[in-house]
């Protein structure tokens, strides 16, 4: 217990002599939350839209109208030829085009079927799809309307049409940031506790001190408890200065219980240092400790954790794949604690995950580090 | 356990590294309260024999027990209770001294009582009572190796194993760190030391003499027949300097270095405080003093990649202060670091410091000629740099720095940590090289070496003591050694400075 004590404060004194690398630690990550959270939205508003409309009729006006007024588009091209239509397109100036051709408010009045063609730019494919969904509503209220306009006409009272009432649950506004923002939280605490933890246990390999511990009565375990003390402690302030920032700047609305939160934060902060403690047990050189921490918690972290791509839209193999990394679990979790609200029945099976991996990463740390020179 | 009963028994020890033997059959026993030394070329095994008998390398084959506990099966109960302070850095740089001896301390379940007890009679004995909140890294190498010391004994281990303890350390610090040696020694401790310094290895009880993973002989040094540089040399063959260098002999301009009035200061502290002296070609001058005198800056300095503060520097012409660009190409420069390529051949290291003074390529494959058959690496041009010996290494920094034929050539502490044998291979390439014209300006902790300099200067506190030929400073301080007289000029300059304070 003492000598943990004596190594704990030992490593502090390093850290804080090092105030340049402490705060990287600290602030980058809140620099990441930043960046990431306005960068990263789903959400799809603003449509600029191009017309090329051949008719020029009091029909297409209404008809154009009724995109605009919908509120997701912005008619901001008006086109002569189809000459036009390919420039807008290829330049990227518009996401999409409508083109009425000359006959639409011809068919309209002979009580015929009109037809209107829409180009959509598909690079993006999922902002594709959902422009089209929206283009889709537009254009088929617009048809229920003037279905109705024409039986009334003809003194015939329509029914009503069906309207569907979403309710969403969860994140009601559907505002992509409530979401991104919480799962940032598990990878971004992926970016520097590990590499920070692996990079404090190679240094006294490189420099030569690791010896003086080897020739002492130091355990393994308490050695690198030694380590995991102080590097938990830097992780979990700066798991707090995210959390924070992210419900306080970026009113992401919490519903859960936040002493849960900070419990299974805690858990998740000794996680990803546990994972720097392997590493480091794996590698010789600091560079080496830093390339592989990289690789096996950030990078997984952006793209097996749900934090983008939903898991359950990937492939089954890779679905099994994703458990391999934490911050898949605090992810579900911080998510489920932030727009759900759910208690800790819900998470509990995520919680045996995480418990499990960081135990099982320190024992395993502990037995392969032998306090032998080669 | 009684005096001189067995404490370290080694039995058929072989270790090796994949395929390489570093140790290939090995049996000693080290008795208690023996002081007992371990010596041989580079590469010998030494610190693979260290630290298997500190129980943090398992031997291959063989067994060590030490105090009567296997290695392997006990090593707990070895390492808990012995000292070892390795070659490498073994310190916290960024803590401070009081903070590194406590730690230690703490790791080690010394009692509080008995710490503050020890605390005060080790940093009272080192000296090291002024520098207590100093960070480590500020210390110069002689205190930060008394300081590892310390941290050793701050446990009071039964058995202590030093590996190259006075490395890189000044004479001043090596007589004072052996001081401490010896005193803990009196108390009835074992002490394991392995050493490049012959005359250190003679105050030893008895000495192991290791060669190529085996004990060469083992013994009392006084039987081993008159000095164990005799030994050294029976042993091992020196490799020939092969004398055609392909080199004109320059003989423009006499004086190749002229410092006047050189300051350095750093801050408010003065590194250099106005020395004057000069060197001309073909000589060798030896750039002696402490830990911390000077002598990296002034070298620094005099090779145009440090700005003086004061005073002027010529060096082959170009005048250091104003215009450093113009020296370049006409000096070499080989760092205590020796800046090779690890990870490149002997072949391709020269390949480069030959690209980089744009030497021509009919020139260049003459002299890479040169220089490998003087480092003694014909045949070896690819091998990596990385598996080279230290003392090969060493000759191939040389033959680097060489390379463009410069008229002076800054060596800086080149024999740190090399054999006997090897240093005077290396000190008649010295010669050579001052032979063909050029002039070589060289710092070292060997004062046996400096015996070889034309001229010698003695640096302290950033002041010239001295600067003489060898013979003349000995016969005008009455002092027998170019220790002797080292180490009464830095007394005298030391007492001095008390007085005017």
């Amino acid at each position: 217990m003492r000598t943990i004590r004596e190594l704990v404060k030992k490593e502090s004194r390093e850290i804080l002599r090092d105030p340049i690398t402490l705060g990287t630690a600290i602030f980058l990550p809140l620099v990441m939350l930043f960046i990431f959270g306005y960068a990263i939205s789903l959400d799809v508003t603003d449509i600029s839209m191009a017309v090329y409309d051949q008719d020029r009729s009091q029909e297409s006006d209404r008809f154009l109208e009724s995109f605009t007024s919908s509120g997701y588009f912005l008619r901001e091209y008006d086109l002569d030829s189809f000459v036009e239509v390919d420039q807008v397109l290829d330049r990227g100036k518009a996401s999409i085009v409508v083109v009425i051709p000359p006959e639409f408010s011809r068919d309209i009045q002979f009580g015929r079927t009109a037809q209107v063609q829409m180009l959509l730019d598909g690079t993006f494919s999922a902002t594709a799809l959902i422009v089209s969904n929206y283009a889709e509503a537009v254009v088929g209220r617009y048809s229920t309307e003037l279905g109705r306009t024409a039986l009334a006409s003809r003194g015939i009272a329509a029914p009503g049409p069906i309207r569907i009432l979403p309710r969403v649950w969860y994140n009601p506004s559907m505002k992509s940031v409530n979401y991104i923002v919480p799962g940032l939280f598990a990878v971004l605490l992926m970016a520097f506790p590990p590499m920070l933890t692996a990079l404090a246990i190679v240094r006294e390999k490189e420099r030569g001190t690791i010896q003086q511990i080897f020739v002492s009565p130091i355990r393994p375990f308490t050695f690198i408890l030694g380590k995991v003390l102080p590097y938990a402690a830097i992780a979990f302030g700066e798991m707090l200065l995210i959390l924070l920032t992210g419900t306080l700047w970026f009113h992401v609305p919490f519903k859960g219980s936040a002493i849960l939160l900070i419990n299974m934060s805690l858990i998740y902060v000794f996680c990803t240092v546990s994972i720097g403690v392997f590493v480091s047990t794996i590698t010789k050189t600091q560079l080496a400790a830093m390339l592989l921490s990289l690789i096996v918690t950030l990078m997984p972290s952006f793209l097996f954790s749900g934090f983008l791509f939903p898991i359950s839209t990937m492939p089954y193999v890779l679905q099994l794949y994703t458990y391999v990394f934490p911050a898949r679990y605090f992810n579900d979790i911080s998510r489920d604690l932030f727009l759900k609200g759910v208690g800790i029945e819900y998470i509990r099976l995520n919680m045996a995950f995480l418990i499990l991996y960081t135990a099982a990463l320190l024992v395993i740390a502990s037995l392969r580090f032998k306090k032998k020179v080669a | 356990m009684s005096p001189g009963s067995a404490v370290i028994e080694v039995e058929g020890l072989v270790r090796k590294f994949g395929k390489v033997g570093a140790l290939q059959g090995i049996d000693l026993t080290i008795n208690k309260g023996e002081l007992f030394g371990v010596v041989g070329p580079d590469g010998a095994g030494k610190t693979t024999l260290l630290q298997s008998v500190c129980a943090i390398l398992d031997p291959t084959e063989g067994s060590i027990t030490v105090g009567g506990a296997d290695t392997v099966r006990d090593a707990a109960a070895i390492t808990s209770r012995i000292g070892y302070m390795s070659q490498a850095y073994s310190l916290y740089e960024d803590l401070t001294v009081e903070e590194n001896l406590e730690f230690f301390a703490r790791i080690r379940n010394v009692p509080d009582v008995a710490f503050r007890e020890r605390r005060a009679r080790l940093l009272e004995f080192s000296g090291l009572s002024p520098f207590l909140k100093r960070r480590t890294k500020s210390l110069s190498g002689g205190m930060q190796k008394k300081l590892a010391l310390c941290c050793n004994l701050v446990h009071e281990p039964g058995l202590l194993v030093l590996d190259e303890p006075t490395l890189g350390v000044d004479p001043l610090s090596r007589r004072h760190l052996w001081d401490i040696i010896l005193d803990y020694h009196a108390r009835g401790k074992t002490i394991v030391v392995a050493t490049s310094y012959m005359d250190e290895a003679m105050g030893c009880q008895r000495v192991a003499f290791l060669l190529e993973g085996k004990v060469l002989t083992c013994g009392r040094p006084s039987d081993m027949g008159g000095s164990l540089d005799d030994v050294f040399f029976s042993h091992i063959k020196k490799s020939a300097v092969s004398a055609e260098m392909p080199f004109e002999k320059r003989m423009e301009r006499d004086v190749l270095v002229e410092v006047e009035g050189l300051v350095k200061k750093f801050g408010d502290f003065t590194a250099v405080d106005g020395i004057s002296f000069s060197v001309r070609r073909g000589e060798i001058f030896g750039f002696l003093g402490p830990n911390g005198s000077g002598k990296t800056t002034t070298i620094r300095i005099l090779c145009g990649i440090l700005p003086p503060t004061g005073g002027t520097v010529s060096v082959a012409g170009a005048n250091m202060a104003v215009r450093p660009e113009d020296a370049r190409g006409r000096i070499g420069y080989m760092s205590q670091l020796f800046s090779l390529y690890l990870d490149l051949t002997v072949e391709e290291n020269i390949d480069f410091f030959g690209g980089v003074y744009e030497t021509g390529r009919d020139t260049l494959a003459k002299r890479k000629r040169w220089v490998t058959g003087m480092a003694g690496l014909s045949g070896q041009e690819r091998t990596l740099t990385r598996d080279l010996s230290g003392a090969l290494r060493q000759r191939l920094a040389l033959g680097c720095a060489l390379l463009h034929h410069p008229d002076v050539v800054f060596l800086d502490e080149p024999t740190s940590g090399v054999d006997p044998v090897s240093r005077k291979s290396f000190w008649d390439m010295i010669r050579a090289v001052a032979d063909a014209g050029m002039t070589v300006f060289v710092t070292t902790h060997y004062l046996g070496e400096a015996e070889n300099c034309n001229r010698v200067a003695l640096l302290h506190r950033g002041r010239l003591l001295a600067a003489d030929a060898p013979e003349a400073l000995k016969a005008l301080h009455g002092a027998e050694t170019m220790e002797d007289l080292f180490i009464k000029l830095i007394g005298q300059a030391d007492e001095d400075d008390q007085r005017t304070r």
